[in-house]
């Protein structure tokens, strides 16, 4: 429903423009269905589950099991977002069968090279995020306020909503210094492709550097939180 | 009435102490991240019809009336209609079984009894972003304020009945959770008037799965550019969905078996 309104809403202003903020309706329709896809398989996560854990101490099961706390969740994940990759092409094949709209598809190697590499840094940095917002249930009563606090910042700073270089640049600059465009906007317009050399290298340093972070910081907070944490019962 | 009005409030009072008690640091993140969700929607929306000028033939002040007045009809039915989302833990843990001894009706239990009174806080400033934008395009009239008030009055009888249905279905099959997340996901294409989509499907979320009726009728009424006729089907559509949600609620009671030991 989501993908509906941003297609109406944006199909709506193209019946009486043919260009608005330098996309054209092919580039902005295909924006829309990448960032539903990127939506289905990068956002898309059981990783908040954890906090249910924490809070009802099943977590304590996992620290008697032989198996990689990390990886366990890793694991999940992968076999979730492939059943959202089942979904999405479900879901996008019906609109693209009922409403046929005017799409890019996008034919260059190179492009589609820096595409999947990013979604591969959205995944690491989604997760960590994810993961690490839920470990503070250890500390806190309530981890569900930062999950969702995250989910909107992502939905609409990271360009779910729209493409955010329409914004002004000031505020666009800032944004592109954050982890968010990354998961959605960053991956979307290396598709679409027309990105500069300094462009996409500025955009893959950043996923570097708040990888190697969010990688640190997770490791660290479990950790912590491991020792921070007690179970009493069966 | 007087009774029932004595537990709601006792009932409010007590989820808001737990609120502020229990997870107040986690309920101020929810509530800023509503404002930001709301101020990130109508950026979007000032940004867009800037540059367009008009969206499906209404300006900017027009299309931010119809994204206010959506977010004042779900505000509304998300702050008294809250302990919907609690309801699957009552018939999975069997403790709907005391709601039905309680001497009070189990509907009224199960739809009314965690009004979220934080959403109160953000109602506010949402009325008078309403009234800014009534006087700003001069639609104060009692005609179109009644037709307003009378359409508002429609979309949460509408909704009221979504959420009976809801627990009807939690009852039936002990699924809430996902039914609520496809009510939430369908009354969003309300965000924005109905008119920007497609036929088909325009008349389908209008007269089929009624958002538009819901959602932008009310502000159709204060434009003054609803039809009559629209709003007596609009009324007697909201009687004949509650009215059908009651009947279904009492077939679903009737087939509740507890489950508890």
């Amino acid at each position: 429903m989501q993908l509906l309104l941003v297609y109406f809403i944006w199909w709506s202003v193209f019946q009486h423009q043919q260009e608005v903020f330098g996309y054209t309706t092919a580039s902005i329709v295909t924006y829309i269905l990448v960032a539903a896809l990127l939506r289905a398989v990068v956002l898309g996560t059981r990783v908040t589950d954890l906090i249910d854990k924490i809070n009802s101490g099943d977590v304590a099961n996992f620290l008697v099991k032989p198996i990689g706390f990390i990886r366990f969740y890793v694991t999940r994940e992968v076999a979730d977002k492939l059943f959202n990759i089942i979904f999405f092409i479900a879901e996008v094949s019906l609109l693209i069968f009922l409403l046929k709209p005017p799409l890019i598809i996008q034919t260059e190697f190179a492009n589609l090279l820096l595409f999947s590499l990013a979604i591969a840094g959205g995944l690491i940095i989604n997760f960590c995020l994810n993961f690490i917002i839920s470990l503070t249930a250890f500390w806190v009563e309530n981890s569900w306020g930062p999950i969702f606090l995250m989910s909107i910042l992502l939905e609409s700073l990271g360009g779910g909503l729209f493409p955010i270089d329409i914004l002004p640049k000031a505020l666009f600059n800032i944004l592109m210094l954050t982890p968010f465009p990354y998961l959605i906007y960053f991956p979307a317009k290396l598709y679409l492709g027309g990105m500069s050399f300094s462009e996409i290298a500025f955009g893959f340093s950043v996923i570097f550097i708040w990888g190697v972070i969010l990688i640190f910081l997770t490791k660290a907070v479990l950790h912590a939180g491991f020792r921070h944490f007690s179970a009493v019962g069966n | 009435m007087k009774r029932y009005l004595k537990v709601w409030w006792i009932y409010t009072i007590n989820t808001l102490q737990v609120q502020l008690n229990v997870a107040r640091w986690g309920v101020l993140l929810f509530l800023f991240s509503k404002v930001l969700r709301f101020g990130a929607f109508i950026f979007f929306l000032v940004i867009l019809v800037k540059a367009t000028k008009v969206l499906a033939g209404y300006n900017l002040d027009q299309v931010i009336l119809f994204f206010l007045t959506f977010n004042l009809l779900d505000m509304t039915s998300q702050m008294f209609l809250r302990e919907v989302y609690r309801f699957r833990a009552a018939i999975i843990t069997g403790s709907f079984d005391f709601y039905l001894l309680k001497p009070v009706n189990p509907l009224f239990r199960a739809l009314f009894t965690g009004s979220d009174f934080l959403d109160f806080i953000t109602l506010v400033p949402l009325v008078i972003a309403v009234i800014y934008y009534i006087n700003k395009l001069h639609l104060l009239s009692a005609l179109n304020l009644a037709g307003f008030i009378l359409m508002l009055l429609t979309g949460f009888a509408i909704a009221l009945s979504f959420h009976i249905l809801v627990l009807c279905l939690g009852i039936l099959t002990t699924e809430v959770d996902n039914a609520v997340f496809v009510y939430r996901d369908l009354i969003s294409m309300g965000r924005v008037p109905v008119d920007i989509y497609m036929e088909p499907i325009r008349g389908l979320i209008t007269f089929v799965i009624p958002v538009g009726i819901m959602m932008s009728f009310p502000a159709k009424a204060l434009m003054g550019i609803l039809t009559w006729p629209l709003m007596v089907y609009a009324v007697f559509l909201a009687v004949f969905l509650l009215f059908t949600s009651l009947k279904i609620w009492q077939f679903a009671l009737k087939r509740y078996s507890s489950a508890s030991s």
